[in-house]
Formats: structure tokens, sequence, C-alpha cells
């Protein structure tokens, strides 16, 4: 596949990548360079699997909306790596206002509510993108939901 | 063979809902569960209810939104490393003239 038809495959992900990257450390900057480093990442790991894929005008409007999510979960893989790990080294964290709640979870627990039910993933692809067992992707949704619910209850604002 | 009455029934599928709301029971238990709800009102309220509360957690999810000039430049960045990180190793004077043509029309 051509670079340039690489990039308009990839192109319409990059929003949600900003949404995940978000997720695991809420702050404008470092998100932004987590989506930057994450696919710099898959592109690295990638790149002959990327430059001997089937040209971009053979495939169907299907096959590309196939590929896309696979490649967009791929690069979600290297942002969990990265991002995980990134998140329990920066402190600057707690600066967000809003979502007190929420950003007061721990990383993977968010990471997992927001793939869960902000994108809708199966708790079987949320597996393949985390690397996490199936019984760990379920307890962190439990925990989460319980967490955010008992805040509620509690009568403290989200 | 025990008979399963309704209410053990009831009891089994209740321990499902959260799977099935996360998405995690097997196709099979799925359709099972589903075909379990339609012929059961009652239970479908219970249903109705945990995917009430699922709606309230959605609600405190935030959905982060990035502006229109960050996203610009977060784009263009992703479009340097394609072009920088995909590069095929020359083999000849042809690949090398097609490589630097397509990285100048795309610039």
């Amino acid at each position: 596949m051509k670079r340039k038809d690489f990039f308009q495959l990839v192109r319409p992900v990059t929003e949600k990548l900003y949404r995940v990257a978000y997720t695991i450390i809420p702050d404008d900057l470092q998100a932004e360079q987590l989506v930057i480093d994450s696919f710099n990442a898959f592109l690295i790991k990638e790149k002959k699997m990327i430059l001997a894929s089937r040209e971009y005008e053979s495939m169907s409007k299907k096959e590309l909306l196939v590929k896309r999510r696979t490649i967009f979960k791929n690069i979600l893989f290297h942002m969990t790596q990265i991002g995980v790990r990134r998140s329990g080294q920066l402190t600057d964290q707690t600066q967000q206002t809003d979502f007190k709640t929420y950003f007061g979870l721990e990383a993977k627990v968010r990471l997992v509510m927001t793939l869960r039910f902000d994108f809708q993933f199966t708790v079987e692809e949320i597996e393949e993108i985390t690397g996490m067992i199936k019984y760990e992707v379920i307890e962190k949704l439990h925990n989460g939901r319980f967490l955010l619910l008992s805040e509620i209850n509690r009568g403290v604002q989200p | 063979m025990m008979d399963m009455t309704k209410e053990t029934k009831n009891i089994n599928y209740q321990k499902k809902i959260i799977s099935y709301i996360d998405g995690s029971l097997l196709p099979d238990e799925r359709s099972e569960f589903e075909a379990f709800v339609r012929t059961n009102p009652e239970f479908e309220n219970q249903l109705k209810k945990k995917e009430e509360e699922l709606n309230l957690i959605k609600s405190l999810i935030p959905v982060a939104q990035i502006s229109k000039d960050s996203l610009e430049a977060l784009e263009a960045e992703m479009k340097v490393s394609v072009f920088n990180l995909l590069k095929d190793e020359p083999k000849g004077f042809m690949d090398r003239l097609s490589s630097a043509w397509e990285d100048f029309i795309n610039r």
C-alpha cells in the first residue's frame, strides 16, 4: 500500500485515538504526545505488513472499514503499553477538575471503562487491546462501575 | 433430571445481566438470554433498570474533545511519521526517484 493511501486510511481514527489517550493521561499535550508515540511504535512494528498490504483502490468499502478498525485496535495496543506506564510516572494529572470521580480511578480501570462504554468494544476485544486476561477486564469493569455509582450514591459530584 | 423452577431460572438469568450488558456472554448464551427476556416481562423490567444504571455510568465517563487546530497539527505530525517511517529501502535509481517523487508530491 502506498504511504499516502495508508495515511488516508488511518486519518479518521486520529480523534478517537486522542479520546483514549486523554482517558489514560488527562492532559492535552501529554495525550497528543501519547497518540504520536503509539502511532510511531505501531509503524515501526508493522512496517513490513503495511507496505506489503493490498492496494487501497483494490479494497471494497467494507474491507477498508475492517482494516481501519484492525489498525485502530493495533495502535491502541501500543497506546496501552506506553500510556499506562507513563501515567504512573506523571504526577500532575490531578489538575483535571471536571469528572473528578472518574479521573480518580486507576488508569487501567479508566481505560477499560472507556473502551467498553465509549467505544463499545467487547470484552474479548479489550483483552486483545490491553493484553489483560478476560477476568481482569471484567474485574476492572465491575470495580469502575461500582466506584462510580457509590460516589453518586454518597452524593459526591461527578 | 430435576425440572428447574421459574424462580431458580430467574436467579440464573439475573446473574447473567451484567455479563449481557458487558458483552461478555458467548453468542449462544446471548441468544438464550434474549429469548428469556422476550418471554418474561418482569425480568425485562429488571434489565431496563440495569440499563438505566449503565446510562448513568456512561454520563460519568468524559468524552475528550480536541480542538480543530490541535487535530490538524496532530494529523500533520502523523503524516510526517508515515512518510518518514514507512520508507522502503531503495533498491536502485528508479526506486530512489519514485520515493523522492512521492515525498515531493505529498508534502
